[in-house]
């Protein structure tokens, strides 16, 4: 009998003994998750509680200041205004709603401020560079929280009275109430068409993802969406413009942003915009310097080296980082709860303290965040690798 | 050889006015700026009335801290500064400069805040003497990281436990930042390790574990998870009473150890694989090769980005209002809240900015500092081979 070689023998041994460790960090994780939920479910049990999702189909009650949630009207999922009268889930839907509008504006905003911020450092004028590397120490180095009270109480809380309220262009009104402006309102429920819409992108999106489809039928498919999209609005096209009227205490109608949405607003942009000003610039100095040089030395000018040369290679370096800046992003709207606007965090944890459903909210609340990051990592990675793909 | 007044202009040629585009634009930032600083001095010398800050800077400093127990947040206070002037001290010699620039402080928080209170000024200079000390003596005696670790753990327990009799949960005001910053600092490097190297385990079932602990954190809002805790901290342990303090704390920790975890493992990944292989050439065991080979080389390289995960820490704190804790923010409101001082809005924030400014730069400038030092290390490391 030949015996095995001692080095074998050895790895032998040695993946024996990894499969034992491996079995026992299995076990004792399993044996403290199952610890954890058994406590839980004794102390629930010991408080009366069960877990349920049940009170999702209930009335909700509480009311909500702002923001739009869904309802069946004719068979049809439409978009309309939050009432007290609307079920647990429902008022959860408005709270998404707000976050989703809040962190969608407030990404745009972002963005443009911060790239213009982050370009800035590069410009030739030595005043505008240390302007944008003050706006960036000034917003990074300060918690966002203080900055979100400082908007909204020694800004826009200090505002006049809507007897008093500015007027820009005799149609902006801005006053202690908030921001009002003309909106657009559609003569037809618009609910159909944005249900058209959603599914319509939704679809496109799923078929962008799978890499079988080839760039000819994706483009087919993006004028099949743009279509469905014009199609759907165009019941509602004979668009009539929605003055705000001022009432006995308040403005009525046109498009408004309250002051909690607006506070929240400033403070998420200006500070994300701090921290993609960095990123922006972080990428563009990792570029060799040679690339600076050579383009001189090519006679082009500054503007256009940054524009043609530099930038198009910086955006694939701040593209993954910029995802990860809208996830932060998203999850900060969650401080709106400390100047009481209605984002999801908020109204979950109202329900919660109504219902006692603490536990369930907090679950859902853990899916949506993950849902939300998982989609905006989804987006930016398709962007980042159609980048990739380009260059 | 130019002189110093031509050579000015020829910068400002330069630098500001290039082109008749860089003319106009200097003009308007030179207005702009005018205005906006004109008016802010303006309004600090002349409308400002600051006397809330000195009125309540007991309630800004530590919150409702009773006075006979003020003896114990200077004591705090002394051993928190022997922890920072211990840590400077690993990566930074002091200078004379620095002795200055201390001095100078110490001037300046005395006459603005202090004022003739004898007390209060000799327990000011302890705390920065014991700052300059403790950070004069890491520097010049070189003791190893472990013990500086050691030094600062008992540091840590000394103040909690000097500091838990008063009462865990009347901390406040910027104290509570504080200790809240340094304590979760601690845990969150310690998890935030174990968590890196857990994710590069060969144990696939800890692998995977790890990846999905720092995924899912890093994916919930900060504030969801210190909430979640302090509500559902009595539902697992319903026999403990744990201070609200300490819950926060442990939501801090739990969603930053995800975080801090990150920011080691790009250490981890920068290191060159040679290490790993020279370490397993010498028959190291895997205990040894990530203990004494990998994780020092690792922390200093993610040393930069750990600075920046402690000051986003110290700018979290103001989140525990949710869980009723009256951090620095949370002061300035209580005060704000009292009658007499609510047209003070601007004076209390404007302070309240200014001091999370001073403290965020200093963190901010220590973190680029050590930047440039480890990449300095580097380049001579390079220059050998």
């Amino acid at each position: 009998m030949i015996s095995r070689p001692p080095h074998l023998a050895d790895s032998a041994k040695r993946s024996w003994r990894r499969h034992v460790i491996q079995l026992l960090v299995l076990g004792a994780l399993a044996a403290v998750i199952t610890l954890l939920i058994r406590a839980l479910k004794y102390n629930l049990a010991d408080q009366g509680i069960h877990f349920s999702f049940d009170y999702l189909f209930e009335v909700a009650g509480i009311p909500i200041s702002e923001g739009r949630t869904l309802r069946m009207l004719h068979g049809w999922p439409v978009l309309s205004d939050y009432l007290p009268a609307d079920l647990n889930s429902q008022a959860l839907l408005t709270g998404l709603f707000n976050t989703i509008s809040v962190s969608l504006l407030a990404i745009i905003a972002a963005t443009v401020l911060g790239v213009s911020a982050g370009l800035g450092r590069f410009s030739s004028n030595w005043l505008l560079r240390k302007m944008c590397f003050g706006f960036v120490e000034a917003f990074r180095n300060t918690p966002l929280l203080v900055q979100l009270m400082f908007w909204y109480f020694g800004v826009l809380l200090q505002l006049p009275p809507i007897n008093a309220a500015a007027h820009i262009l005799g149609a902006i009104t801005i006053s202690v109430q908030g921001i009002s402006a003309p909106g657009l309102e559609p003569l037809l429920p618009a609910g159909i068409g944005v249900t058209i819409c959603l599914v319509a992108v939704l679809l496109w999106l799923l078929t962008n993802a799978s890499r079988h489809v080839t760039s000819r039928s994706r483009r087919i498919l993006l004028w099949l969406t743009v279509a469905f999209v014009v199609l759907a609005l165009a019941p509602a096209v004979p668009l009539k413009i929605d003055y705000p009227v001022l009432g006995r205490f308040q403005e009525l109608g046109g498009a408004k942003i309250s002051p909690e949405m607006a506070g929240l607003l400033l403070a998420i942009s200006i500070n994300s915009a701090a921290y993609i000003a960095e990123i922006v610039r972080g990428a563009i100095d990792s570029l060799p310097i040679g690339q600076w040089e050579a383009s001189a030395s090519l006679g082009l000018t500054r503007s256009d080296t940054l524009r043609q040369v530099i930038l198009p290679q910086a955006v694939k370096i701040v593209l993954p980082s910029l995802g990860n800046q809208y996830i932060s992003l998203t999850k900060n709207t969650s401080l709106g709860i400390a100047v009481g606007f209605p984002e999801l965090f908020n109204v979950t944890g109202t329900i919660a303290n109504q219902t006692g459903r603490s536990l369930e909210g907090f679950l859902i609340l853990m899916v949506t965040y993950l849902l939300l990051g998982t989609m905006i990592s989804f987006a930016v990675n398709s962007a980042n690798s159609k980048a990739l793909r380009s260059g | 050889m130019r002189s110093p007044a031509l050579s000015i202009i020829f910068w400002a040629r330069r630098n500001l006015f290039a082109t008749p585009k860089d003319i106009a634009l200097t003009a308007l930032l030179v207005l702009l700026s005018f205005w906006a600083i004109s008016h802010v001095i303006y309004w600090a010398v002349f409308v400002a009335r600051w006397d809330v800050v000195s009125d309540s800077l007991r309630v800004f400093l530590v919150g409702t801290l009773p006075s006979t127990e003020f003896w114990r947040a200077w004591v705090a206070l002394l051993l928190v500064a022997s922890i920072v002037g211990s840590v400077s001290g690993l990566g930074f010699a002091i200078r004379p400069r620095h002795m200055v620039f201390g001095f100078l402080l110490l001037v300046f928080l005395t006459v603005t805040f202090v004022g003739n209170n004898l007390v209060a000024l000799a327990a000011l200079s302890g705390v920065m003497a014991s700052f300059a000390v403790s950070w004069v003596l890491v520097s010049r005696l070189a003791p190893s990281t472990a013990y500086v670790g050691l030094f600062v753990t008992g540091s840590l327990a000394l103040i909690v436990t000097i500091l838990a009799p008063a009462g865990m949960d009347r901390w406040g005001g910027l104290l509570l930042s504080l200790i809240f910053t340094l304590v979760s600092s601690f845990f969150i490097l310690v998890f935030g390790v174990i968590l890196a190297f857990g994710r590069r385990s060969s144990n696939l079932a800890l692998r995977l574990f790890c990846i999905m602990y720092i995924e899912s954190m890093r994916s919930l809002p900060l504030i969801l998870i210190v909430y979640w805790i302090w509500i559902a901290g009595p539902l697992f342990l319903p026999t403990w009473n744990v201070a609200t303090v300490t819950r926060g704390i442990a939501g801090f920790v739990v969603y930053f150890s995800a975080v801090a975890a990150e920011s080691v493992r790009g250490g981890l990944q920068g290191l060159p694989k040679g290490q790993l292989e020279a370490a397993r050439s010498l028959g190291l065991g895997e205990f040894d090769i990530n203990y004494h080979v990998l994780l020092p080389q690792a922390l200093r390289a993610s040393l930069p980005a750990l600075m920046g995960n402690i000051l986003d820490v110290f700018n979290f704190v103001p989140v525990v209002f949710v869980v009723g804790l009256a951090d620095f923010l949370r002061t300035g409101e209580m005060v704000l809240a009292s009658p007499s001082y609510s047209n003070r809005t601007y004076e209390v924030y404007a302070f309240m900015l200014a001091t999370y400014f001073v403290i965020g730069s200093v963190l901010t400038i220590v973190a680029r500092g050590l930047e440039h030092h480890l990449a300095k290390g580097s380049r001579r490391l390079s220059e050998l081979d």
